[in-house]
This record gives C-alpha cells, sequence and structure tokens, in this order.
C-alpha cells in the first residue's frame, strides 16, 4: 500500500514536471519546428520526438541557463530530419507542383497579400537546412555562431546558407512583382 | 528598369512573413495534450529489482504458465467474430429513367470504389414519377409525382424499406408543369428540395392557382409528411441550408448569395437572425457552419464573414475558378481552368495546414456547341469529404461575358481521384456503416 502510494505519488510528481517542462518550452519549439518543416502536424511530431528526448537526456544538461539553445537545437534537428524525409526524390515524384499557394495573412495591414503568397512559395523551395538557418537567425534571433552551433556547421557554412537562401527569395519576389 | 529591393527591405519583409507563418499552427495539439503524450511515453520505465534465486523460478513458472492459458485464450476468441469499430461510410444516390424508355424511375447508389447498384425502382402509377428528388442520410427519398390533376405532390419512400407503400406529403398546391425531366430549381441538377437535422425536409413551391406568383416553403416531417407551409418574405431569396438546430432555413438578400445569410425562416413563419450555426450541407457547401460564405472573383477566394469583413484564402495569378466550396475541415474545394486554352477541368482541395492536393483533372473530350469548354460546379459533397458530384455543362464565351449550355452529365470524382461520369440526377447521399 505504501509503496504503492509512493510509486503514485512519484508518478504524479514526474506529469507535473513534464507538464511544467513542456509548459514552458512549447509554444516556441512549435513555431521553430513549423518555420523548419512547413507543416503544422510534422512540427508537432518534431517537438514531440525533440522534448521526449530532452527529458530523457536532461541530466546531460550541466548549464541550466543553456536549455534554450539547447532545446532548439534538438528539435531543429529533428524538424531538418523530417522535412527531408518528407521531401525525398519518390516524394517529390509524387506530389503535384503548387501552382497556387494558400495565404491567410492575420492582419491585411501587416503586409500585402501577394509578398505572403512570393515567400511562402519562395520559402518551400529552399532546402529544409537553408530554411533552418533563415528561421533561427532571422526569427529568433540568434548570431551567426549560435546558428552554427545550433544546426551543427561552420560558421562559414551559415553564412553562406543564409546568402544563397535570401538570393532565393529575392529572386523569387521580385519576380512575382509586375 | 525595375527596381532592385534594398537588403533593409527585403529583410523586413521576410521576418514579417516568418512571424505570420510561424503562427500557422491549427491543427497542431495543444501543451496540454502534448505534456500528456510525453508523459505517457516517458512513464514507460525500466524497473529492476533484485530477486531471490527460488523466487526467480517460480515467476518464469508462472509466466509460462500464463503464456500458456494466453495463446490458448487467443486462439478461442480468434475464432470467434470479432466486433471491430464500425464506420461511417456515403453513397451517390441519383435518379434515372430505366433504360427501357419507360417511366420508371431507378434509384442507383454509387460509393467511393465506383461500385454500382440499384436499389429499387419506382413503378409507373397514377402520375409521373421525376428523377428530380432529395434523399437524406438515413435514406428517406422525396420525389414529386404528376398527380391526375393539375397539381403534384411530393412522396417520401423508405430507400430501407421501398415496398412498403409511400407516405404522401399533402398541402403543397404547386403546378406540375415545374416537374419535367430536367431540374427545375437551377442548372447544377441540384435538388430542389433539401434535407436537414432530424429528417425534416424543406420544400420551395409557388401557387399559381391564384393568379400570382407568391412563393411558400413547406418544412416537413419525412417519417410522417406532416407539412407546414410558411411564405417567403418580398425580397429574399431562400438558401439550401438549414441551421443546426433544426428551427428554420437561411434566407439572403435577393441577388446576394454570395454574401452571408442575413436571416433564418423559422417554421412559424417569423425572420430571425441567424443564432445557432448552419447545418453540414450534402449539397453546395458556399457557408460553413459559423456562416461565413466562400466566394470567388478575380483570380481571388476570400471568406467572408457575418459580423463583416472578410479574409482573403487564397491568390491566384492566370488561373479561373469554375467554383468553389468549403471543404470539411475548414478547408475549400475548387475547380480550376486548366490545360491548353483552359479547356480542361482541375479539382483541387486543401486543407489547413497541408499541401494543396489535385484530386482530379477532368480532360475536355470535346462537345456542342463549338468552341465552347466545360464548366464545372460542385453538386454535392459527401459529409466526409470523400467524394464529390460536379455538373458539367459546356460554357462558350469568357467567364464575365458567356452563356452556359446545360448537358444534364454529372461526374462524381472521389477523394482517391477516381471519377465517373454519371447519368441521372443527384439527390443525395446515402450514410452506411461498414
Amino acid at each position: 500500500m505504501t509503496v504503492g502510494r509512493t510509486a503514485a505519488i512519484d508518478q504524479a510528481e514526474s506529469d507535473a514536471a513534464i507538464a511544467a517542462f513542456v509548459s514552458e518550452h512549447y509554444d516556441r519549439l512549435l513555431r521553430l519546428a513549423r518555420l523548419v518543416c512547413r507543416d503544422a502536424s510534422d512540427a508537432a511530431d518534431a517537438v514531440q520526438i525533440g522534448l521526449e528526448q530532452a527529458w530523457r537526456q536532461r541530466a546531460t544538461l550541466r548549464d541550466r541557463t543553456r536549455v534554450r539553445p539547447w532545446l532548439d537545437r534538438i528539435v531543429v534537428r529533428e524538424a531538418v530530419r523530417i522535412s527531408k524525409g518528407r521531401q525525398s526524390w519518390l516524394s517529390r515524384l509524387f506530389t503535384p507542383r503548387a501552382e497556387i499557394t494558400w495565404i491567410e495573412p492575420p492582419d491585411s495591414n501587416a503586409s500585402d497579400p501577394s509578398t505572403f503568397v512570393a515567400l511562402t512559395a519562395a520559402f518551400q523551395k529552399i532546402s529544409p537546412e537553408h530554411r533552418a538557418v533563415v528561421v533561427l537567425h532571422m526569427h529568433f534571433g540568434y548570431t551567426v555562431a549560435e546558428t552554427a552551433a545550433i544546426v551543427g556547421a561552420p560558421d562559414e557554412t551559415v553564412r553562406s546558407r543564409l546568402r544563397l537562401a535570401k538570393q532565393r527569395l529575392r529572386r523569387e519576389l521580385e519576380e512575382s512583382r509586375p | 528598369m525595375t527596381d532592385r529591393m534594398g537588403d533593409e527591405q527585403l529583410d523586413r519583409e521576410i521576418r514579417n512573413f516568418l512571424a505570420w507563418q510561424a503562427g500557422e499552427l491549427a491543427g497542431a495539439p495543444t501543451a496540454t495534450e502534448m505534456a500528456l503524450r510525453i508523459s505517457s511515453r516517458a512513464s514507460t520505465r525500466t524497473i529492476g529489482f533484485r530477486m531471490a534465486p527460488r523466487l526467480s523460478w517460480l515467476v518464469v513458472l508462472v509466466l509460462v504458465i500464463a503464456a500458456i492459458v494466453g495463446v490458448a485464450v487467443f486462439g478461442a476468441l480468434s475464432r470467434r467474430a470479432v466486433d471491430l469499430p464500425l464506420q461511417t461510410s456515403y453513397e451517390a444516390i441519383f435518379l434515372r429513367h430505366a433504360a427501357d424508355g419507360s417511366a420508371i424511375v431507378v434509384v442507383i447508389g454509387i460509393d467511393a470504389a465506383g461500385h454500382e447498384r440499384e436499389i429499387t425502382r419506382w413503378p409507373a402509377g397514377p402520375g409521373r414519377v421525376s428523377t428530380v428528388g432529395a434523399v437524406s442520410p438515413s435514406g428517406l427519398l422525396l420525389v414529386p409525382r404528376d398527380g391526375t390533376g393539375a397539381l403534384l405532390h411530393y412522396e417520401v419512400v423508405d430507400l430501407s424499406h421501398p415496398d412498403a407503400a409511400p407516405i404522401v406529403v399533402a398541402g403543397i398546391g404547386q403546378d406540375s408543369e415545374q416537374i419535367q425531366d430536367t431540374p427545375y430549381y437551377d442548372t447544377d441538377r441540384r435538388p430542389a428540395t433539401f434535407w436537414g437535422p432530424a429528417e425534416q425536409v424543406a420544400i420551395p413551391w409557388y401557387d399559381r392557382t391564384g393568379g400570382g406568383n407568391s412563393w411558400h416553403v413547406a418544412f416537413v416531417d419525412g417519417r410522417t409528411g406532416k407539412s407546414t407551409s410558411v411564405g417567403l418574405p418580398d425580397n429574399m431569396g431562400l438558401l439550401p441550408h438549414w441551421t443546426s438546430d433544426g428551427s428554420g432555413i437561411l434566407l439572403a438578400r435577393q441577388g446576394a448569395i454570395a454574401e452571408p445569410a442575413s436571416a433564418v425562416l423559422r417554421q412559424d413563419g417569423t425572420v430571425g437572425d441567424l443564432a445557432s450555426g448552419i447545418a453540414t450541407s450534402v449539397y453546395s457547401r458556399r457557408y460553413r457552419s459559423d456562416g461565413a460564405s466562400i466566394s470567388a472573383a478575380g483570380g481571388r477566394v476570400v471568406a467572408i464573414y457575418p459580423a463583416g469583413g472578410s479574409v482573403p484564402l487564397l491568390s491566384l495569378s492566370g488561373i479561373e475558378i469554375d467554383d468553389v466550396a468549403w471543404a470539411a475541415g475548414d478547408g475549400i474545394w475548387l475547380v480550376l481552368r486548366s490545360g491548353v486554352d483552359g479547356r480542361d477541368l482541375r479539382i483541387e482541395r486543401r486543407v489547413p495546414v497541408s499541401a494543396l492536393q489535385t484530386v482530379a483533372t477532368i480532360v475536355d473530350g470535346g462537345g456542342d456547341p463549338v468552341g465552347s469548354r466545360p464548366k464545372g460546379r460542385f453538386v454535392g459533397l459527401a459529409p466526409d469529404d470523400s467524394m464529390i458530384v460536379l455538373s458539367l455543362d459546356r460554357v462558350t464565351g469568357t467567364a464575365d461575358n458567356g452563356s452556359t449550355s446545360p448537358v444534364g452529365r454529372v461526374a462524381l470524382v472521389t477523394l482517391g481521384g477516381a471519377s465517373f461520369v454519371s447519368e441521372g440526377t443527384f439527390a443525395g447521399w446515402l450514410e452506411f456503416d461498414r
């Protein structure tokens, strides 16, 4: 009876700790994964796998102040892995070319919807690795060096990916405009 | 010369875009759901403890016995029929005249695999049965019959008991001349009558016997045939949609069906505001359950909300849209012109947040009049989006300045991409469990 109660209490405490852990980081990680994966379901999968992995390995994190980039690294790598899996040659062969693009801008005053259309299409054309560095650097505010540490690539590679991705986005955006 | 976009402007555009797209999270689980998922998986941990050798052997023995008993029980159970959970599916119901040219009407069901079955035949009786009918998901089929006099009446047949005597709906004084073998409500071959919650059906009709042309709507209990007719308010048009609570049907200002439904015609004849939401329609889905309408103009698809305001959903460049409808799960269905000179039709489906899906392409095989092309319109959409029915008319001229020639063909398209051109008139979807 005592053993059973103790186990139940342990389980409840563990559940509460997981809930607090998820609650603290979930929104940010989901947005991060969503931008890399381009699909909310894939993003949720990436975050779930990443958070499970992080929870099991939390004892290995020595510097508690580094939890955010640590989690971002786990999740962004998982998101790239899932996204690349979706873009295998087989899936590309059978995926219809998107000639039209879905837009639902939250605020019609924020930007011209046609810009969102063009950028949505352009963002789909760059690789998951390039999307990851654009998102980490331009949306989450990581420096090039921090981005490099998260994606596990040299600084120069990250700079190159940023430059190429922005060139591609610029070209698509300019071509879309009359 | 094209102005080259500055780096700062490009960065600003990209940041705005990323901020917007990061919020596109419809369909993702909540933080609580995610925590539960992770908790359930994290709690599957290995527990190790020491055990005395004798106890170990005892545990092994117990496990072996349990395994033997388990195999025996499983073997016994596997011989019995297993009750799998039922899954709801749909058949598209069409009404046709018999191939022998007689006045007999044949009721056909076609499933998502394209298998066709004859459900029943309507024998010729006094007067003539029309092929314009509407079927409820439970299998009540409402058809008009040209009576012995100048007026028609409606009959309800339960397709699960087709031999039983039909229920006659009385109290509708409509001219028989309106019942022909072609639909009289619209050119899209949609039934004039439409079923709603709790097996109620609405029948719009007008009475010329008094020399006027006043419109009425009969609210009918499909199980008993009991009907109550109320007048349709002036300057209002009815929409083939019921309120979700079954209290009435939707009205729109005449000529404004692209706008959100503005009022409800209740069964007592009073007109009020839409308060309860809109029941899912098995025919056109221009209106969503919250009252938002979907429309397309100038290459843009927009949602228009009852409270005012609109949200762009889709922007197309150089592609003409024949028709749009809401898809299940807040997505959209599209009929687009494609191919050489836009002569083919492409059926697209998009649900947030996933890739655009080309469900089917209907290639133009030519037809009259010369120079015309097919025009597709959504006639019916299965509640689970597994199948859609399109009318295939032919249009000449441009979208803004053309003419449509009804040709009476309908295509059944499944979500899997198969399409079948069918003869007859679409009557609705029959629900069944499998």
